[in-house]
């Protein structure tokens, strides 16, 4: 097997988002912190809003649970 | 594109990557998958084979795979990607990856991966399921995209995955990525995970 070419696989489009300073600082912080890009940083975002919605709507409920005193806490989205 | 060696002919022919998996892939599955699988477990069945070892053992572990229901219950969810292979005419291979979870390595723990969910190669390519397999690599071809999709995403080359017990020579052998165990809420799958040094090794070599 040998890898010649590799093309996208979908368009890209362009959007040009205005962001207040704690929402930028946000944004540096979550790109430095995680090694990503300000743009992977936001897409992963999409990715995991889009997840809870469907979830969501599929009835699910989202819960975070405290590793050590195993402790749960749902997230209420209205 | 990508070449894939055709083990009949003796030749190699050029192989086609597309994302996402589409309608002409998951008519190749019903049409031209399915029956050679659902022959194969009809088959252990009757030869009272038909446990996890007797579908090892005949390459079929992933049998049950039900690919035409994810394609429909994955459809435009991003955290979701999928990947067709074709050579020949004919659908070669499928992979579904997630880009959502994180890295369990304590290397890497919490970064951000390509974690396979599902990969499989046409009937006519499996070793023990036919006596002469078609073409070569396909599950490499698959695996090597998500590394790639994984670089692209920023994720470093990072991947995981859980391993069918009939596959794990190859992620732990050939591919030697690090074995963590078995996963207790997987199904007791052992999981396996690539570093990002190792995928820079991977894909320099």
């Amino acid at each position: 097997m040998t890898a010649t070419t590799r093309t996208p696989t979908s368009a890209k489009k362009t959007l040009t988002i205005v962001l207040s300073d704690a929402e930028m600082d946000v944004l540096e912080n979550l790109s430095n912190s995680r090694s990503l890009s300000k743009v992977a940083v936001l897409r992963q975002a999409l990715r995991l809003y889009q997840t809870i919605d469907v979830r969501q709507q599929r009835g699910e409920k989202l819960f975070f649970e405290n590793e050590k005193s195993k402790e749960k806490a749902e997230l209420m989205l209205i | 594109m990508v070449i894939l060696q055709n083990l009949i002919s003796g030749q190699e022919e050029e192989a086609e990557i597309v994302s996402p998996i589409s309608e002409e892939d998951i008519n190749c599955f019903l049409s031209d998958w399915q029956p050679v699988l659902k022959s194969k477990i009809d088959e252990l069945r009757i030869s009272g084979e038909y446990t996890s070892a007797g579908c090892r053992r005949h390459n079929v572990e992933d049998a049950h795979w039900e690919w035409p229901a994810k394609m429909i219950d994955r459809a435009g969810q991003l955290q979701w990607n999928s990947y067709a292979v074709r050579c020949g005419g004919k659908t070669q291979g499928l992979m579904f990856i997630n880009l959502l979870q994180r890295c369990r390595h304590p290397n890497q723990a919490n970064e951000h991966m390509v974690y396979i969910d599902l990969v499989s190669t046409a009937p006519w390519n499996r070793p023990r399921l036919v006596l002469e397999p078609t073409y070569k690599g396909v599950g490499l071809v698959l695996i090597t995209e998500a590394i790639l999709q994984s670089r692209d995403e920023g994720f470093g080359g990072r991947i995981g995955l859980h391993a069918l017990p009939g596959s794990e020579t190859v992620y732990r052998d050939k591919l030697r990525m690090e074995l963590l165990g078995p996963d207790p809420n997987y199904q007791n799958l052992n999981y396996f995970e690539m570093t990002e040094a190792r995928a820079i090794e991977f894909l320099g070599s």
